[in-house]
């Protein structure tokens, strides 16, 4: 299709046709592509299922449609259904996840992932490379020097720290589709919709399963090995709908695939007043690109956030708070609400007597009064009651679309407030500034006002016990052991970063162990 | 004026400087002296201080100088003839220092949604007073 001579449109094969694979990876996003990419060239035959073709159709779009039944939510517009998958309009932002997120926080529930950031490291290594996020660096003061940015200085011991954020907006589907055509053992399928996965007569294992087109045909696709990377909605959704064979869908008889669905919550309402404003600060508010001689146009920019030890004594989930610049504007439009006195007096009374004067008669300008809004991006606390069902709505093509019911608890509320607590405290604490504190006291009013990042996590978690988890530490899932799952419906928690470095490491590791699994049993 | 302690010339300067300037901005200018004005002079510009002041002591629902006074002392472990003795710059550090004890203990008001020190916004107070 198009410049990829060897891609096959789903929407030609001839119904009741079965295809055969070695491994079968259904979705071809920045998973999919990932783990594609890694069995390129090698033994066994790949087939890549894509529902999408090379570009945005809407018709296709349409076929994931949510229907939205808890909190509001964008559904629509938070995925992209084409080859590359959602990278093709993402941010590209990455960090890797502190170590702290993967051991146990009593505090936040059922949080622990049954592998360490020491498993995971190599990987988050590999999958920078995939991502093109240059060095893997992220210690702050290596990350900017060099560099004209500078740090805020919260250190004396405090809880507040300096995280770094990499960003490289990798379209996996226009990066790699020419890796993909190239290897002769990789046969990728566009405009292809799985829709069920089945098993046999006998054993857990998974047989094949259905895909269908919107030209109406449809065809079966037989596999030793099955990797699902649909997105952290769809993994679920397609598992839930894949219910002609258990009434509680594919691989569901713990009852959790869907629940535990996660999101980043962001909630924007403070104003941050330094008492050194630095133009270096920049560095916090966009991002700045990297002089970086391993990767090309690697950006970077800088958050608040809280040391390991702090956390543990807080017991606050992770968070970052985001700096943006001040804009007298917005904040009057959102507040519409009379000061007596504004951050240029706040500033003035943090001023140590004299040094106004004293600059002027050294011959300097008074510092820059500089203010920014923050926001914070809150790891919401795992809840089974939030969770991806199956709407009684259909789509095209006959599949029950997915039923988003998104819910934060008064507990996720406290996590909110006491995020802005800690730097509001911490800011007057290091004498950096002052903060101003325009979060509503009224439960309802903080959670209507807090929205999601568009990441769609834990659907489909991963745990040791089956009882409490869909897949196992090789990301293979309890119930289907030929079935893998690939995505950020993987994470038991979310730390603050956003999802892909992490989803993507995970599939450059579950490709290694399918590598290791397919030389040892064939 | 307080400005802080540097070499003779710049002293001199800061002294037609700061009179200039205070006319300019407003800052408390040089008054008699007692224990209150030498603190509300360490409060920042008469503008801006009165401004927080203001809005403070409307949250607290009154003006009562010398309750005001005794808060302060408290907090800073100065009485009035440690206010009178010690130099602006001694003074302004120990002030720093409430400051921050004050964020360590929470000893914190908010002033329309701005988190500042008690021992802050009470100076702030003060200096709408004297
Ligand atoms: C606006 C926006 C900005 C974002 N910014 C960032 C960011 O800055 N940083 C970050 O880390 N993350 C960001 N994300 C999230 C990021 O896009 C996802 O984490 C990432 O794309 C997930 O990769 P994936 O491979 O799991 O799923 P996807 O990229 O969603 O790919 C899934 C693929 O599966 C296909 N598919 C779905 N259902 C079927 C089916 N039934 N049969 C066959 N194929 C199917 C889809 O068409 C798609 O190609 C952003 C997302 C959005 C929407």
């Amino acid at each position: 299709m198009g410049p990829f001579d060897r891609f096959a449109d789903a929407r030609t094969i001839e119904t009741g046709t079965t295809i055969d694979a070695d491994v079968c990876i259904i979705g071809t996003g920045a998973a999919g592509i990932t783990i594609a990419r890694a069995l390129a060239n090698g033994p066994q035959k790949v087939v890549m299922l894509e529902t999408g073709g090379l570009n945005y159709d809407a018709a296709v779009a349409a076929l994931g449609d949510i229907d939205v039944i808890g909190r509001p939510y964008p559904g629509g517009a938070s995925r992209l259904r084409y080859l590359g998958g959602s990278t093709n309009h993402w941010g590209g932002q990455c960090a890797p996840l502190d170590p702290i997120v993967f051991g146990p926080r009593p505090w936040m529930g059922d949080a622990e992932w049954p592998v360490d950031y020491a498993d995971l490291e190599p990987y988050y290594r590999a999958a920078h490379k995939v991502i093109g996020l240059g060095e893997y660096e992220y210690e702050p003061a290596e990350v900017l020097k060099n560099t004209p940015f500078a740090v805020m200085d919260f250190t004396d011991g405090g809880p507040v720290r300096t995280s770094i954020s990499r960003y490289h907006r990798q379209r996996f589907g226009l990066a790699y589709a020419a890796d993909l055509n190239a290897a002769p053992n990789v046969f990728v399928y566009l405009y292809a919709t799985v829709t069920s996965f089945y098993r046999g007569d006998t054993g857990d294992a998974a047989t094949h399963v259905t895909v269908a087109t919107l030209a109406g045909n449809s065809f079966t696709v037989r596999a030793t090995r099955f990797v699902l990377a649909t997105g952290g909605i769809e993994n679920a959704r397609l598992l839930l709908d894949s219910n002609g064979q258990q009434a509680a869908g594919f691989g569901n008889g713990s009852g959790l695939v869907g629940r535990y669905f996660m999101e980043h919550v962001a909630y924007a309402n403070g104003v941050v007043v330094p008492k050194n404003f630095k133009p270096g600060f920049d560095v916090y508010f966009d991002e700045q690109r990297l002089d970086d001689p391993t990767g090309d146009d690697v950006r970077i920019r800088a958050h608040l956030t809280l040391s390991p030890e702090a956390t543990r004594a807080l017991e606050v989930p992770r968070f970052r708070a985001e700096l943006r610049r001040y804009s007298e504007l917005r904040l009057a439009l959102k507040h519409v609400r009379d000061f007596n006195f504004g951050f240029g007096d706040v500033w003035d009374v943090m001023q140590e007597p004299g040094a106004i004067w004293d600059a002027l008669v050294n011959g300097e300008p008074p510092p820059d009064v500089g203010a920014f809004i923050l926001a914070n991006y809150v790891e919401q606390i795992p809840n089974p009651a939030s969770r991806i069902t199956l709407s009684s709505t259909r789509n095209a093509l006959g599949q029950h679309i997915a039923a988003m019911d998104w819910r934060l608890t008064r507990a996720d509320e406290d996590g909110i407030k006491l995020a802005h607590r800690v730097i509001a405290h911490e800011i007057g604490r290091s004498d950096f500034g002052r903060f101003r504190y325009d979060m509503l006291e009224d439960e309802d009013a903080i959670l209507d006002g807090a929205y999601g990042g568009f990441h769609h996590m834990g659907t489909t978690r991963m745990g040791t016990d089956p009882k409490a988890s869909v897949v196992d530490t090789d990301c293979r899932m309890h119930e289907a052991p030929n079935v893998y799952i690939a995505g950020s419906s993987l994470y038991p928690s979310a730390g603050w970063p956003n999802p892909t470095l992490t989803l993507v490491a995970l599939a450059a590791r579950l490709a290694d162990h399918l590598k290791e699994e397919v030389a040892r049993d064939g | 004026m307080t400005a802080k302690r540097k070499g003779p010339t710049r002293r001199a300067a800061l002294g037609w400087l700061a009179a200039g300037a205070s006319l300019l901005t407003g800052r408390v200018a040089a008054a008699p002296a007692s224990p209150e004005r030498r603190l509300a002079r360490l409060a920042g510009s008469r503008r801006a201080a009165g401004r927080i002041g203001r809005a403070y002591l409307a949250d607290r629902g009154g003006a009562d100088l010398s309750a005001l006074m005794a808060e302060i002392e408290a907090r800073t472990a100065l009485s009035s003839d440690a206010v009178m003795r010690l130099s602006p710059d001694a003074l302004a550090a120990r002030l720093a220092v409430a400051k921050r004890e004050d964020f360590e203990r929470r000893d914190t008001v908010a002033v329309e949604g701005w988190v500042l020190s008690g021992t802050e916004a009470r100076l702030c107070a003060l200096a709408t007073l004297v």
